[in-house]
């Protein structure tokens, strides 16, 4: 399950349910529907975030590796049918 | 709208509601205006200028230590330069219109005449500009931390604000920190303005402007208090322009 984003606030403000954060804290339960305006004003800014756990990378890879290794035979005969035409 | 009555009207001077004395308040805004005529013209012809502004002041003498003597003859002789807010608009109350700014006492006139009431009259120059505004408090004295009620201006504005703050009364034994605040949706609330500390048993006032020139629907005034006793009452005007 992902992590909510954290930001830190580099301005006072107060937001439910009754709760105040200073600037320099950081907190990561602000209403979802507030981020983009806070944001805007330059009122919080982004700290990061942690990925989803379901995220396999090495799964990518081997997608990768297996389309590199096609376009570079593709392009090998593309060179040598040119070779010959000459 | 409905028209209003001038008899409801609040005049806060400095750190005083001085309303009690006065039966004549006028604040007025001019313009310069330079002529760009040329030869051929058949009609003047304008661009403007610098805006100038004035506030009058009348009223009934009264020579009590807080009452209008005192506070006019305080700001002409020591050259002070006060917050004032004119509640023409029903009064102090939140939301309800008014005039502000600070302004330099250029006059100070007590008439005595053999058959009327003691009046005095003072003059008034406005400094750094007259604003239109609204009010964020009703007068109330606060013995607790209390969030205001918002002032919906129905969208956001982006040239900046000012406000006024007037602590006209204050027995409280601890500082108190009195802020603006907007909001884009009535809940979340960012800190606009912070006025400066106010002390203990401590009257002030102050004029600040806003650091930024986005200003959020809503406007609020927000008073903390820390542990202690007593009450203190502020009042804020804040104007969508600085």
């Amino acid at each position: 399950m992902a992590k909510n984003v954290e930001y830190k606030v580099l301005q006072g403000l107060d937001y439910p349910p009754a709760k105040r954060a200073e600037a320099g804290d950081v907190v990561s339960d602000l209403p979802k529907d507030a981020i983009s305006w806070l944001l805007a004003d330059g009122v919080i800014a982004l700290v990061g975030k942690t990925l989803p756990e379901e995220v396999e990378p090495e799964i990518e890879h081997e997608v990768e590796v297996e389309n590199l290794a096609s376009i570079a035979e593709d392009d090998l005969f593309a060179e040598e049918e040119e070779v010959d035409g000459v | 709208m409905a028209y209003r009555h001038g008899r409801n009207t609040d005049v806060l001077l400095g750190s005083y509601d001085i309303s009690a004395y006065l039966n004549e308040a006028t604040p007025s805004m001019s313009i310069d205006t330079a002529e760009t005529s040329a030869f051929g013209s058949s009609a003047k012809t304008y661009i403007v200028g610098q805006n100038d502004a004035t506030v009058s002041l009348g009223g009934m003498f009264d020579g009590d230590a807080t009452a209008v003597n005192a506070v006019f003859e305080d700001i002409i002789s020591n050259d002070l330069t006060p917050a004032f807010t004119i509640a023409y608009d029903n009064g102090v109350g939140v939301g309800n219109n008014c005039s502000l700014g600070t302004a330099k006492q250029t006059s100070y006139e007590i008439s005595a005449p053999v058959g009327d009431v003691v009046s005095v009259t003072g003059e008034f120059q406005v400094t750094g500009g007259i604003r239109q505004g609204v009010l964020l408090n009703d007068g109330t004295a606060l013995s607790a931390t209390t969030n205001g009620t918002s002032v919906d201006n129905s969208a956001a504005t982006a040239i900046g604000a000012v406000a006024n703050l007037h602590v006209i009364a204050n027995s409280r034994s601890t500082a108190t920190t009195i802020k603006v605040q907007h909001s884009t949706d009535n809940s979340t609330w960012v800190d606009l303005i912070t006025f400066t500390s106010v002390s203990a048993s401590t009257i002030t006032n102050e004029n600040i402007a806003a650091g930024v020139l986005t200003i959020r629907r809503y406007l609020r005034a927000q008073t903390t208090l820390t542990a202690g006793t007593g009450s203190i009452t502020p009042i804020v005007s804040i104007a969508r322009r600085n």
